[in-house]
């Protein structure tokens, strides 16, 4: 439709609702346009049309005023996002006399990450302070500052203080210092061009569920574990923002019962039924992250396609049975804490011996440096022994599904199905599936499908390899990527 | 066969599969939608011929992969007509729907009307246009944007009919707080109005269209920015030079059909300007494009 004689047509001449007789796109991509995922020409014919059509430009108004919203199928809103109550501080700023602010780092729906220097013991430090306090409760972040401050492990940020500002107009704000780290999230570490190889994922992994590990120890709750709350320095991966932590053997007062924290993607069921939150809900998320390092996707995106789930977890079919505990939709099922999860990942680790799973000596924790590595592995093999013969029963269901390459489908998606709860029984805002994800999610699927037809005539191999990628095996190779490793392969 | 039934219909697509795979995963997908759906009465060929017809430009691998096919279940048993799945649509699906329309018109009368219109266009047909969900998004959110365009385009009908009833009688909604204006309003009214109908059909589409976006249905320019893939700022410069393309094609307008002297066209252009600021948004939606 281009000028005045098409956009009076579906006014006047067309029934009320007909939309498809008037020459309106479809529903799908009036919604991809909505979502920003059409490609240039789609997206002109879009505007095209919606610059006359009425009906259809009004439609994508509501749209995007909805996915600007909490909800698109109108249940209670969400009130409006405070607006900050501490402005942005200026470099050079002096904060509680004693750090002075270098730049802002980022800012966030929790509050703003400056990089700052401790003029007192000359280091750099990590500022965070919060944006709206009124909402979290002054309490509450104190709280979070305190415990954090118990767990004391490299795979965990550390904290250092927390602290008050005062302006002299009487205006104040609260801010924790926090350990300075360089280095990406492991949400854009994740996105990088080429995959990560396993054994990179599982070191990492590894550190990861360490950390969770020392959290749980000190009896602090994470609530909040997902990709990018995870930095990774060096090879160091450390976990960041207790912000939504909570001390687990303390009533709930100080959250609104009810209310639900978290990201979506990673929220347990437990989470989303605004139940009790324990170690495991943590357990959960550290599954939806080790998913997401392994395959690329959320669980959530997963499920329902059974291609995608078998297609993914085929090249980790060792790790399957510890992913589908993690991800069970009762706490009880899962590892009760990560302390438990540690000792599972390590045994697999240990058991599939012909591949390299441990970071490099010097990205290695430092409980982990302290002891041989053989021995710990040996120690985590006896000590799970009891919890290998309990997982035997569920080992047996997965493997029903896991030896998926080309040429043989799964007979049943049953288990794949068990991992996740039903999505019709996942309520999760609406506007989650709005955002823009779909748009990476579209570029995921189109890698995919290239990998799955150039890989589909040679039906041992799996489905998702891309015939780019290095394989495994070339990618331990010492002169791939330049540096000797130092930690050679254990046959 | 299913996988016979699934070829027949989507052509020679399917060589990536053999022929015992397919229909194991074929019938995987039909005991997976019938799982989650457990009162709903399908027939498996009847199922088979709908995923194929929904294929499209994606590969079969695509579309059995696809994370919606539950949706799809139930889309095509209820353009099958069967009772469970209509009344699992109407009860699960079609609830929200007040709450979608409410934006256009609050009144239960209304959502009402909408209901009705939505649910004879998608279920009864023939066919039944339920039918033409492909499953590549949630079938909650293509519902909505069937609701949405369905409940413009009536209240566009209503406010249409009501408006052939009395006449055309609004004013030009420039406010007339001073002689000048007013004198300008009662003698270049319909001028300006068909020079301003004029000059946004001169607009190009995307123009018109940030424009009344951003004007008459206050999508904010973040908002337009992340649709096109572009900044706020660049949004914002687009809205703006628009805004002054579309004075000076106005002008362009009024300089030849007006019959005044200079000196009178240059205050009617200094009175436009200023007034296009306030009532933008209001000419836009008024005076038709």
């Amino acid at each position: 439709m281009t000028d005045r004689d098409d956009s009076v047509a579906p006014r006047d001449s067309v029934a009320p609702h007909d939309s498809v007789a008037a020459g309106c796109p479809s529903e799908e991509l009036l919604l991809s346009y909505v979502r920003g995922a059409l490609c240039l020409q789609e997206r002109e014919r879009v505007v095209v049309h919606t610059s006359g059509c009425e009906a259809c430009r009004r439609t994508v108004a509501g749209l995007l005023h909805s996915s600007s919203r909490s909800s698109s199928t109108g249940e209670k809103r969400r009130p409006p996002m405070r607006r900050p109550s501490v402005r942005t501080l200026e470099a050079g700023e002096r904060i509680a006399d004693r750090y002075v602010i270098v730049r802002l780092i980022a800012q966030g729906g929790m509050g703003v990450v400056y990089e700052a220097d401790d003029s007192l013991l000359g280091e750099p430090v990590a500022l965070k302070t919060i944006a709206n306090l009124e909402t979290i409760g002054v309490r509450r972040f104190k709280r979070e500052a305190q415990l954090a401050r118990q767990v004391t492990h490299p795979s965990v940020c550390r904290v250092f203080d927390v602290g008050q500002h005062q302006y002299p107009s009487g205006d104040s704000f609260y801010f924790i210092s926090m350990e300075l780290l360089s280095g990406e999230t492991l949400r854009h570490w994740l996105v990088q061009p080429t995959r990560p190889t396993e054994s990179a994922v599982i070191g990492l992994a590894l550190q990861m569920a360490q950390g969770l590990a020392a959290a749980h120890q000190a009896g602090v709750v994470h609530r909040d574990f997902k990709c990018s709350n995870v930095l990774l320095d060096e090879e160091r991966a450390v976990i960041a923002d207790f912000g939504l932590a909570r001390h687990h053997a303390e009533p709930n007062e100080l959250t609104v019962s009810g209310t639900v924290l978290g990201t979506p993607g990673y929220l347990a069921p437990e989470q989303l039924a605004g139940e009790a939150v324990t170690a495991a809900t943590d357990v959960y998320a550290f599954g939806v992250v080790f998913f997401r390092m392994l395959t690329g996707l959320f669980p959530s995106e997963a499920v329902g396609s059974l291609l995608t789930i078998s297609d993914q977890l085929a090249k980790h079919s060792e790790w399957t049975p510890l992913l589908s505990r993690c991800l069970a939709r009762a706490p009880n099922d899962r590892f009760k804490d990560a302390g438990e999860l540690v000792k599972a990942m390590q045994t697999i680790a240990a058991s599939s011996g012909s591949r390299r799973v441990f970071p490099r000596r010097q990205a290695l924790s430092r409980s982990m440096r302290s002891m041989p590595v053989v021995l710990a592995g040996a120690a985590a093999v006896a000590l799970t022994l009891a919890v290998w013969s309990h997982r035997q029963s569920l080992a047996t269901e997965i493997t029903r599904f896991t030896p998926v390459v080309a040429g043989t489908m799964p007979v049943t998606p049953l288990p794949t199905l068990r991992l996740l709860p039903p999505m019709s029984s996942v309520k999760l805002p609406a506007m989650v599936p709005m955002v823009p994800a779909t748009m990476s999610v579209a570029k995921r699927w189109h890698r995919r499908e290239n990998a799955n037809a150039a890989v589909a005539p040679q039906p041992k191999r799996p489905l998702s390899l891309p015939p780019s990628k290095p394989t495994l095996s070339r990618s331990r190779h010492p002169s791939d990527n330049g540096t000797v490793d130092p930690f050679p392969p254990r046959e | 066969m299913l996988s016979a039934v699934f070829q027949a219909n989507c052509g020679l697509k399917v060589h990536s599969f053999s022929i015992a795979d397919l229909e194991a995963v074929l019938t995987d997908l039909f005991a997976h939608g019938s799982r989650i759906h457990p009162g709903i009465r399908l027939d498996r060929g009847h199922f088979m011929r709908h995923l194929a017809a929904q294929l499209g430009e994606r590969s079969p691998r695509q579309l059995l992969a696809s994370p919606h096919l539950a949706d799809l279940f139930l889309a095509c048993a209820c353009a099958h007509h069967d009772a469970a799945a209509v009344q699992l649509f109407r009860e699960k699906y079609l609830a929200h729907l007040p709450a979608w329309v409410r934006r256009v018109d609050a009144s239960p009368a209304f959502a009402d009307e909408v209901r009705q219109t939505v649910m004879e266009r998608l279920l009864v047909g023939p066919p039944p246009r339920i039918g033409q969900y492909t499953g590549r998004g949630e079938l909650s959110h293509w519902l909505r944007v069937v609701t949405l365009r369905t409940a413009y385009r009536l209240s566009q009908h209503q406010r249409r009919s009501r408006e052939a009833e009395r006449e055309w009688k609004t004013e030009m909604p420039l406010p007339a707080s001073n002689p000048e204006k007013s004198r300008m309003r009662s003698d270049y009214r319909e001028q300006v109005r068909s020079a301003f109908a004029r000059a946004q059909r001169q607009l190009p589409a995307r123009a018109r269209q940030i424009l009344r976006l951003h004007f008459v249905d206050g999508v904010n320019l973040d908002q337009i920015g992340k649709v096109h893939g572009v900044n706020r700022s660049t949004v914002s410069r687009w809205v703006a030079s628009a805004r002054t393309e579309l004075l000076q094609t106005m002008q362009d307008q009024l300089r030849a059909s007006l019959n005044v002297d200079a000196g009178e066209l240059d205050s009617i252009f200094r009175l436009l300007g200023s007034q296009l600021e306030i009532s933008l948004g209001t000419l836009m939606e008024s005076v038709a494009g």
